[in-house]
């Protein structure tokens, strides 16, 4: 027999062993005395729960009476909860009967059991139930002490009730609802008892009056600054809350732009060149002349006249529309400035010959200051021609 | 008591002076002297006879055409001290209406708010708040007019400049005159208009506690709300028919009380 072989049949000889245990455990050892010792601890075990369950049906049975329940069905309002198979009887009390408005009434509800009863009343629910709506109404509603004699069947429960006004007459009915089992169909067992509505007289709140009010209450106090009024002659000034007169306003309109331009017409009468001088800043060709003529003055005496010469000559082709390609000289030749007076023309003519002896005068050149004052000159007096 | 006894008998020699034409100096020294009186008796009842003494008395100098915010200080004041919560705060109104920022009345217009007894804890009949900062100075029609009246003579300031000197001189001055002027006539006009619109439905102030709004001019109507107003609520006259008028409240709900009910800001 090979290795593989032997080692295959030990297994299965193990595992055969293994479910004859296993059989054995379930099933209980075959052998007589094991069999009957077994069956008595599974009686024994059946006995206990059999008087478990019968000791707990009867703990419930016990109980039962005790909490009893009404049927839902049917359950009719307001039920505070009672059962018996006897009944129930409600009565109320309240003191004082004679009292202002607001002021409280302890209200006593006493139900009593006349019988047997299984099942207590709770304290009618005043503040919330809709079929006591009416005592809301009428009182302000407070629950107060309860006395409980459950030995004796009786129940009592306090409330504070306050009139809310002097037109409450009396404190209404009471009813309450208790169920008596064992009627079919089941909510048959309703049962309705009440007790008498307590006339009241209740008068009007008496009003009290500061000296009559006790204790140390504090009266809010208005502040200081009321106390404080305003005297002198300003009390009896007489203010419409208008505005200023209409003439007024239609002066100071007026004054305005007149006070306006007659400073600017003494503003011109005074300062005659700073009008000349404000006219020509509207020509923009002549603005711009004079400012490139200011910039001279650090520039080389030769330089700066053949400068003077082309500042005029295109202040001139600006000034009058005239041709791009007129040179100065043309200009000293009367071409094109026919708009000139004579004076002018001679001026001009001047001008430029007096920029070109400046312009090739042998070296150490004269002074270019004279020809920018003359060409400024020259330039605010065509500047000031209409 | 000394000072309480002199100052009365100094009042009953000036009501003695009967008979006399009286100036409003002798009237506003009368209310004055009442005034300080009941200041005097401050925490007693009698405080308020007093303090209704010397309302009537700047009453009686309003109705001869004294008109200026201290004097409905004074008389709002008094109306005040004296329990009448209504006319203190209609005397208030006055005033601020004269002077919107006099920061006493409108501070003592607050109280006197505070004092009235809402049914509805909800802001009906409340005045609205508000949103004014306080601190800041309230925009009357008057500063309106001295604004463009300014930016109007800045505009012609500029006008002069420009003439005056070179064109690039303050080009922006007369621009921003005439936008000061036409800005601040805008606003003018949304003043003038509210103020139209004030005039039109004059102020009414409740003065009886428990007055129901109706829906018509008769008490058979039914009420138009089932909250009641109480004294010192404010609302705007609509419009006046026999012994009632149509009111119309903070919150634009309107309706009808009796006019003896109610105090209307009429000239």
């Amino acid at each position: 027999m090979s290795k593989t072989g032997k080692y295959t049949k030990d297994c299965k000889m193990q595992n055969a062993n293994c479910k004859l245990q296993i059989e054995e455990r379930l099933l209980g050892s075959r052998e007589p005395s094991l069999v009957s010792a077994q069956a008595s601890s599974n009686l024994q075990f059946a006995i206990l729960f059999v008087l478990f369950f019968s000791l707990s049906s009867l703990r419930a049975q016990a109980a039962q009476p005790d909490r009893p329940e009404a049927p839902l069905v049917g359950r009719q309002e307001p039920f505070c909860g009672a059962i018996g198979s006897g009944r129930f009887k409600v009565s109320t009390t309240a003191t004082p009967t004679e009292l202002q408005a607001g002021d409280p009434i302890h209200f006593t509800i006493r139900i009593e059991s006349v019988g047997l009863w299984q099942r207590a009343p709770e304290r009618p629910d005043l503040l919330r139930k809709l079929e006591y709506a009416q005592f809301r109404e009428n009182f302000h509603v407070a629950n107060d002490a309860e006395r409980l004699s459950p030995q004796q069947g009786i129940w009592e429960f306090d409330f504070l009730l306050r009139p809310k006004n002097e037109r409450v007459r009396e404190i209404p009915s009471l009813f309450i609802v208790y169920f008596r089992p064992g009627l079919t169909p089941p909510e048959k067992g309703y049962m309705t008892t009440s007790a008498p509505a307590i006339a009241l007289q209740v008068k009007a709140r008496a009003k009290v009056e500061v000296n009559e009010i006790q204790g140390k209450i504090e009266p809010a106090q208005p502040p200081d600054r009321l106390y404080q009024i305003v005297t002198g002659p300003q009390v009896l000034q007489r203010e419409n809350g208008s505005f200023p007169n209409g003439w007024l306003l239609l002066l100071l309109v007026v004054v305005t732009p007149i006070v306006s331009i007659g400073w600017f017409a003494w503003y011109t009468r005074r300062n005659p060149d700073a009008v000349r001088r404000r006219r020509l800043q509207k020509n923009r060709a002549g603005r711009q002349a004079l400012q490139a003529l200011h910039s001279l003055h650090a520039a080389e005496p030769s330089e700066a006249a053949r400068r003077v010469a082309g500042i005029i000559a295109g202040y001139l082709r600006h000034r009058f529309n005239l041709d791009d390609a007129l040179q100065p000289a043309a200009l000293g030749a009367n071409h094109g400035t026919d708009k000139l007076s004579s004076d002018q023309r001679t001026r001009l003519a001047e001008l430029l010959e007096n920029c070109d002896s400046v312009r090739y005068a042998p070296p150490p050149a004269p002074s270019h200051q004279r020809l920018t004052s003359e060409a400024t000159e020259l330039i605010l007096d065509w500047e000031s021609q209409p | 008591m000394i000072a309480s006894f002199v100052s009365l008998v100094m009042l009953s020699l000036v009501v003695s002076q009967d008979g006399q034409s009286e100036s409003d100096q002798q009237i506003l020294d009368r209310a004055q002297i009442a005034f300080q009186l009941g200041a005097k008796l401050r925490g007693t009842p009698e405080e308020s006879k007093h303090f209704q003494l010397a309302a009537d008395y700047y009453e009686e100098l309003c109705r001869g055409g004294v008109q200026n915010p201290a004097l409905f200080l004074n008389l709002g004041n008094a109306y005040l001290l004296a329990g009448d919560i209504p006319e203190a705060i209609l005397a208030y109104r006055r005033g601020l209406h004269l002077n919107p920022n006099n920061l006493e009345m409108r501070a003592n217009l607050a109280y006197a708010r505070d004092q009235v007894v809402y049914s509805s804890p909800d802001s009906f009949v409340r005045p609205s708040e508000s949103l004014w900062p306080p601190w800041l100075p309230r925009w009357t029609r008057s500063m309106s007019l001295g604004a463009i009246f300014l930016f109007y003579v800045i505009s012609w300031i500029g006008l002069a400049h420009r003439w005056a000197f070179r064109p690039g001189s303050w080009p922006w001055l007369p621009g921003i005159g005439a936008a000061g002027v036409l800005c601040f006539v805008v606003i003018f006009l949304f003043q003038m208009r509210a103020e139209k619109k004030e005039a039109e439905y004059p102020l009414v102030v409740i003065s009886a506690d428990q007055t129901y709004l109706h829906k018509g001019n008769h008490s058979l109507y039914p009420r138009a709300y089932e909250t009641a107003l109480n004294r010192g609520a404010e609302a705007r006259l609509v419009q006046i028919r026999g012994d009632w008028l149509q009111i119309e409240l903070a919150g634009d709900q309107v309706g009808w009380v009796l006019r003896k009910k109610a105090i209307v800001d009429l000239p």
